[in-house]
């Protein structure tokens, strides 16, 4: 109890010279850093065999930004995302979210967290298909509590006419919308997205990608967008690329393309 | 295949349990029912029971020649059938038959030497013999009304016109230690100058034994006699066949009715399961029919496995069903009939219900499975389409609007999957059925105890007298007591109809007897004329005002007397009349027994007038040990409750937690604790449970009602169910179905979120 309590003073510790920095940079014009990954790994075994699915990953995400996290299957970047939706716990290293490290966090913990800070996308939308999209989307009030009315939510993805519609009577590219709407009504600080047009065809995946690049310059949201379409990376402000569970580079955008401009 | 037998390893425990229970009991029963058919009937057979009885105040050579030459008819003998008392065991009820010869209802010879008309000798019954500790070469005394005749005994028998039988009318359950059979040559008897016979028994050719023949032998019979004093009943009408017939029957019924519910519930868990399966293999089917599998290898590869199982589990219940329920019920018999050989049997039926059940579940996994099959390789392939979902009535609705998400989740849910949620309402149903069922025949048997002794009989104590009393005694002791005398003795019936053994009671001067119209409201007992109970009136088919035939038994006098009044008893069923009105018909008045409230000395039992001194707590202890079979019942019927419950509840729980796996994934992924999705899940659980208990306690009263009314001639039972009772089915009930959710819903915390944000595979 003491050991641990200890640690956490140490952890505070940090996280003040870490506040520090971080407003340091904000000084400089930089945004605040949200995320920091720090030493992250994830090892999985099965049996003797065992392999690690990110090996000491270190990354900064700062408050606001598009982030693109690219790389080829199996590169780790499905992993990164789910550390960073709380949905999985590290193997070793820490994960600061806005100054708390995710990584000793509770199962109750990583849960209030999720429903407090994380909005998610899926690529196959994973909407209840028993519940309209009006539904699905005020899901939400059951969780947090300053949620956007689902009406307003679903109309800023244009969706006001099929608020009454199941996902099975609404075509890909509006269910995805749906769940676009569905994660941003809670006001999410982090909006976390798995391949969101993996499923769509290129001008319904458009669509759905200038929805999410909205979401961050004009919402001021921090979106970030796992693919292995190397294209979007000309949309993004920071781009993560993944490869055999580690980081190969993170480039900033000076100036990222419109959605708009992006072709695949 | 055992992959996928692994992966869905607790549905298909469950059909395999369902199949079993259901083999299990219907095999039991009907292994024990048959087997006690064959062997009673070996056992008729091989004794040659007689067909037809011919009862009346005497009867002449002449008229048994008569009989004897009725088409048909292949022998007739005569015989004395009287009663009498062993004074020197408890004063023991024997039945008494004198006769000349013996080829028909022979009897079973154990020990000594066969009977024998010209010999001297009592043969006497094996259950007597052996618990009274009698031997060959005893001298046995019989008296007879106020003569004794002492014999010794020249054999050990039984009798297949005796299988069961009892002695006095208040004794409704057979204590065959303290009511014996005793068979005598015509020469013992003891005015044998004068001897009358009393009953003629009847055989009737082998080859024309069937019912509609015997009937119209019957029927000739009754012409040739052409007299108004005798009765001409047949086997159906016959006290000890007609006892134990409906009892295989009863056996019989209950097992198939037993075996319909769980095999239902089996088909049920086959559907359901299957059509998982499959659906969840789609992508697999797809890929063998594009391989080029014949979709003959494919349907046969899926429909093996609902043959599979449910050939297993049947088998498996069927023999443990052979093994286990023959014994234990048929145990139950003895002491309530006498029957050599008593074992269980396997027939063709059993095997019928076990083909009969495999290809209904192979065919029915074929059904299941067959949607999937049906299309072309390159549609299979992909996803299946959505199922097609309406806004329902309800949702159009304002009120809609104010349900929260769990609410609107679940209805839903419910809706899209009724054959899920059909099935566990059905489980839910049974449940709460055979609890309601169950413990209210513990209801019903206790409301049944608490009026025969509280409410029709109001006497603390209850002096029974010996056939040493005379009236003088009586009379000198129910004055010593303030008591009433009442006489309690046998009687047959005889309408058009039926022949129905029953009792008489006759009481004199005093308030310990009461009795109650047919809606049990009391009423008092008409003063000049006999009152018939509801139950046999309805046996008979008679109502108040028609003239009903009955005779004493051991008295050859007819009696046709006009139905003065009805009224219901639960537990003896017969007439009740005042003494005056039992005097008028020239019937001299015996007290049986003294009923008071005053406490009677124990020490009064040493006085030869006196049998036995029984309270009120006696009474209901010895009635509650008639109520075994009854209670065995119960306790099948909870066990069964239990089991069906669980089962069910479980295989639902699974079933609809592993169709929701992606659902409930996605709801933790989204910040949902698990707590809280544990509660939108129990919720639809309870809703359901709810709903079935609603049904459930409803056909639980049906089915206790049938139970009560046709359970045997002489118990004319009321359903009662307790207030306890329905608390207690109810709660027993929602426990069962919490509980079996929540070992499921446990499960809510290990599914890996991960896997929500996979594709779909």
């Amino acid at each position: 109890m003491s050991l641990s309590k200890k640690k956490k003073q140490s952890e505070d510790l940090q996280i003040v010279d870490l506040g520090a920095d971080t407003d340091l940079e904000a000084e400089n014009g930089e945004k605040k850093v949200l995320i920091e990954f720090e030493n992250v790994c994830k090892k999985y075994s099965q049996g003797d065999h065992e392999f690690y699915a990110l090996k000491d990953a270190s990354l900064k995400i700062c408050e606001g930004q598009m982030v693109v996290i690219l790389g080829p299957s199996g590169a780790g970047k499905s992993t990164l995302l789910n550390l960073l939706g709380g949905m999985d716990s590290a193997t070793s290293g820490h994960i600061w979210f806005d100054g708390e490290d995710l990584t000793t966090y509770t199962d109750n913990q990583l849960t209030r967290y999720r429903a407090q800070n994380v909005g998610v996308v899926f690529q196959f939308y994973n909407l209840i298909p028993t519940l309209t999209a009006y539904e699905n989307v005020a899901l939400m009030k059951d969780i947090k509590d300053d949620t956007t009315d689902p009406r307003q939510a679903l109309a800023a993805v244009g969706l006001e006419d099929h608020m009454h519609q199941f996902p099975s009577q609404m075509s890909g590219g509006e269910q995805q919308r749906t769940s676009i709407a569905r994660a941003v009504a809670k006001n999410p600080r982090l909006l976390l997205c798995d391949e969101p047009t993996g499923a769509l065809d290129t001008v319904t995946g458009k669509e759905v990608l200038m929805l999410l690049q909205n979401m961050s310059r004009e919402k001021k949201r921090t979106v970030v967008m796992v693919t292995h379409n190397s294209f979007f990376a000309d949309i993004a402000d920071t781009v993560i690329r993944v490869k055999n569970g580690g980081i190969e580079s993170i480039t900033c955008n000076d100036k990222p393309k419109d959605a708009t401009e992006v072709f695949w | 295949m055992m992959r996928d037998l692994r992966k869905n390893k607790t549905q298909f425990i469950s059909i395999f349990l369902m199949s079993l229970l259901g083999m299990l009991v219907f095999v039991g029963l009907d292994a024990e029912s048959s087997g006690a058919a064959a062997a009673v009937n070996a056992y008729y057979g091989k004794y040659n029971l007689c067909d037809i009885w011919v009862t009346g105040a005497g009867f002449s050579d002449d008229e048994v020649r008569m009989a004897k030459r009725i088409a048909g008819v292949e022998n007739v003998e005569k015989r004395l059938a009287l009663t009498g008392t062993a004074e020197k065991y408890d004063n023991a009820y024997m039945y008494i038959n004198f006769m000349d010869s013996n080829d028909i209802n022979s009897l079973m010879l154990y020990d000594g030497e066969e009977f024998d008309a010209d010999e001297e000798g009592v043969w006497l019954e094996e259950w007597f013999c052996r618990t009274n500790n009698i031997r060959i070469g005893d001298t046995f005394t019989l008296k007879i009304d106020s003569t004794t005749v002492d014999a010794m005994v020249k054999g050990i028998i039984d009798a297949p016109d005796y299988v069961y039988y009892v002695s006095e009318a208040d004794v409704m359950y057979p204590n065959y230690t303290k009511c014996g059979l005793a068979f005598l040559p015509s020469s013992m008897y003891p005015d044998s100058e004068h001897m009358i016979y009393n009953q003629l028994i009847v055989d009737v050719d082998d080859d024309k034994a069937d019912k509609n023949n015997v009937e119209v032998i019957r029927a000739a019979i009754e012409k040739a006699f052409d007299r108004d004093d005798i009765a001409v009943t047949d086997r159906d009408q016959n006290l000890s066949f007609a006892t134990f017939d409906a009892e295989v029957r009863q056996h019989k019924a209950m097992g198939i009715m037993f075996a319909a519910v769980f095999v239902a519930i089996a088909l049920l868990g086959i559907v359901t399961t299957m059509a998982r399966v499959t659906a969840s293999q789609r992508t697999q089917i797809g890929t063998l029919k594009a391989l080029g599998f014949s979709k003959m290898t494919i349907t046969l590869h899926y429909v093996s496995y609902g043959f599979v199982i449910s050939l297993a589990g049947c088998i498996a219940g069927a023999w443990i069903g052979y093994l286990t329920m023959p014994p234990w019920i048929l145990g139950m018999f003895t002491g309530s009939y006498i029957v050599p050989d008593l074992k269980g049997k396997i027939t063709a039926l059993d095997v019928e219900a076990v083909a009969l059940s495999v290809a209904v579940s192979t065919f029915v996994s074929l059904l299941s499975c067959r949607k999937e099959l049906k299309d072309m390789p390159a549609i299979t392939l992909k996803p299946p389409a959505p199922k097609k979902i309406r806004h329902s009535a309800l949702e159009k609705s304002r009120f809609w609007l104010l349900l929260d998400f769990s609410t609107q989740w679940n209805i839903r849910d419910v809706l899209r999957n009724k054959l899920r949620s059909l099935m566990g309402i059905m489980g839910v149903i049974g449940c709460a059925m055979l609890l309601i069922c169950g413990f209210g025949c513990f209801d019903s048997i206790n409301g049944l105890m608490d009026k025969m002794y509280g409410e029709l009989m109001t006497a603390k104590n209850k002096i029974l007298l010996s056939s040493d009393a005379d009236y003088g005694y009586a009379y000198d002791l129910c004055s010593k007591y303030s008591g009433q005398m009442i006489e309690e003795t046998s009687v047959e019936f005889v309408s058009e109809h039926a022949k129905k053994s029953g009792s008489a009671t006759i009481v004199d001067k005093g308030n310990y007897i009461h009795i109650q119209d047919k809606d049990q409201k009391p009423v008092k007992l008409n003063k000049s004329g006999i009152a018939l109970t509801y139950k046999m009136a309805n046996l008979l088919d008679l109502k108040e005002g028609d003239f009903v035939k009955w005779h004493l038994v051991g008295d050859d006098k007819w009696q046709y007397t006009r139905i003065a009044q009805i009224y219901r008893d639960p537990s003896i069923q017969g007439i009740t009349m005042y003494r005056s009105v039992y005097e008028d018909m020239e019937y001299k008045f015996r007290p049986t027994s003294i009923l008071t409230n005053k406490s009677v000395p124990a020490d009064l039992i040493d006085d030869d007038e006196v049998s036995s001194i029984l309270n009120i707590e006696d009474m209901k202890a010895s009635f509650a040990e008639t109520m075994e079979m009854l209670y065995a019942m119960v306790y099948i019927m909870v066990i069964a409750a239990v089991l069906l419950g669980v089962v069910v509840l479980y295989n639902l729980g699974v079933l609809s937690f592993v169709e929701k796996t992606r659902e409930v994934a996605t709801l933790k992924v989204l910040g949902f604790a698990s707590s809280k999705i544990r509660n939108i899940l129990q919720k639809q659980n309870i809703w359901l449970t709810v709903i079935g208990i609603g049904f459930g306690l409803y056909t639980g009263w049906a089915m206790l009602y049938v139970i009560c009314t046709t359970v045997s001639d002489t118990l004319d039972m009321y359903p009662i169910i307790s207030i306890p009772t329905y608390m207690f089915a109810i709660v027993g009930t929602f426990a069962v179905s919490v509980v079996v959710n929540l070992m499921f819903s446990k499960k809510v915390k290990t599914i890996d979120m991960v896997d929500a944000l996979k594709g779909v595979e």
